[in-house]
């Protein structure tokens, strides 16, 4: 071992040692585990803030392309009957859920099917009224939150486009505000949150006669599964 | 089994799991368990060094903050290699992010606060080692402290660290170099 490496080690421990000892550090580490303990709860809420941010900021920025959003503009221009948004298990089934939209494209529904298997013929084609939902007329929005493998369709509203507000008011349970333009809340629903829940936002838009003009459709962390004509 | 936080520092061996006559009466218990508390006891001194000889400000609160994280993960790192391997980790983490804060902060780190070091002991160490260390890059200074105060073996260190092996000879060797440098530049002076 060389002159340096004495050195170095001697320098190393000497400033070591010269660090005085602390003065009960547990009851320190005690104070500082119980803070964190505390925090947990505002962490969750911090979590569903995020979350909200991250679906209300898509539905904001895609009004703001324009007054009407670069899509179909005529009836004609149909979107397809079945569109596949994501897998998502229900007591131990994979299933898939896609944005169903009837053939004149006035009405839609969030179904759901058993993977691999054929979507059609589709509930909301079948049954009458089963979650299903007219587009809206006079350029109006139908904000949907769809709950699959957890509990049935959580919210729906209809009107200008809303700003969505999620708060986190349990562990379990998280609530979903819409409010109106002026900030009245014009909904307020709670959803259960359970572990194997599937959820999707789906936002509407259909022209003055309700023909669907526009669709998007996000998960819960505000990511875009699908959209009319991207 | 024997409690080695770091090869050269002075934990004092005790037995995992059991409480012994030698445990601080009085002193708030976690809720990790006795485990827990007989390494917190043993290693926190020699991580908070660690830390102060990478440079850190604040070498007692990044100690702190890594038996924190290392008490989230207890149930997974029970066990002493790991555990303690974690601490150094952490403990090598933090004093960067922390040296990164303060770089943005204020350009140039401030000495740690010596109000408790002792003059005499102060006066014993190689002020000039010591300034050069603190020219060297921050990952050769890592590579050093590891090696020559926590007597760690190349691949505990590049463990530690995040790299190969070659790249801790490779760095060790250019530290020593560099160090040389900045104390023949400082004796020429």
């Amino acid at each position: 071992m060389n002159d340096l490496e004495d050195r170095l080690r001697s320098t190393l421990g000497d400033r070591a040692e010269s660090l005085a000892p602390s003065t009960n550090p547990r009851a320190d580490l005690a104070i500082r585990l119980a803070r964190r303990e505390r925090r947990r709860p505002l962490l969750a809420v911090a979590a569903a803030v995020v979350v909200i941010a991250a679906i209300a900021v898509p539905v904001v920025l895609t009004h703001r392309t324009g007054p009407n959003p670069p899509v179909a503009t005529t009836p004609a221009s149909v979107p397809p009957a079945w569109v596949e948004l994501a897998p998502f298990t229900e007591n131990g089934v994979s299933m898939t859920a896609g944005l169903a939209i009837d053939r004149d494209g006035r009405s839609w529904c969030i179904e759901k099917v058993a993977a691999g298997s054929q979507p059609v013929p589709v509930n909301c084609y079948g049954v009458p009224d089963w979650g299903r939902e007219n587009v809206p007329e006079d350029n109006r929005y139908v904000v949907s939150v769809s709950v699959l493998g957890g509990d049935e369709p959580a919210l729906d509203y209809v009107g200008p486009l809303p700003k969505l507000r999620l708060f986190m008011t349990s562990p379990e349970v998280k609530r979903l505000t819409v409010e109106g333009r002026r900030g009245v809340p014009v909904t307020v629903n709670e959803v259960a949150r359970t572990a194997r829940a599937a959820y999707f936002l789906v936002v509407v838009k259909g022209d003055q006669r309700g023909n669907l003009l526009w669709y998007t459709a996000m998960d819960a962390r505000g990511k875009r599964l699908a959209a009319a004509h991207e | 089994m024997k409690i080695q936080c770091l090869n050269l520092s002075p934990c004092v061996g005790r037995q995992w799991g059991v409480k012994t006559a030698t445990d601080k009466a009085g002193e708030p218990r976690t809720a990790a368990g006795a485990g827990f508390d007989v390494l917190f006891d043993d290693c926190f001194e020699s991580m908070k060094r660690l830390a102060f000889l990478l440079g850190a400000d604040d070498p007692e609160n990044i100690a702190q903050e890594a038996f924190v994280r290392l008490h989230a993960r207890w149930s997974s790192l029970a066990d002493v290699e790991k555990a303690t391997a974690y601490l150094r980790r952490t403990v090598v983490n933090l004093s960067r992010s922390r040296l990164r804060h303060l770089r943005v902060v204020r350009r140039a780190p401030r000495e740690p606060d010596r109000d408790a070091a002792s003059a005499e002991s102060l006066a014993l160490a190689n002020q000039a080692i010591w300034d050069a260390l603190a020219t060297l890059t921050r990952r050769q200074r890592q590579v050093l402290v590891l090696r020559y105060w926590a007597d760690l073996d190349q691949q505990a260190i590049a463990d530690t660290l995040g790299v190969a092996v070659g790249t801790v000879k490779a760095t060790t060797n250019q530290a020593m170099a560099a160090l040389r440098t900045a104390l023949a530049g400082e004796e020429n002076r």
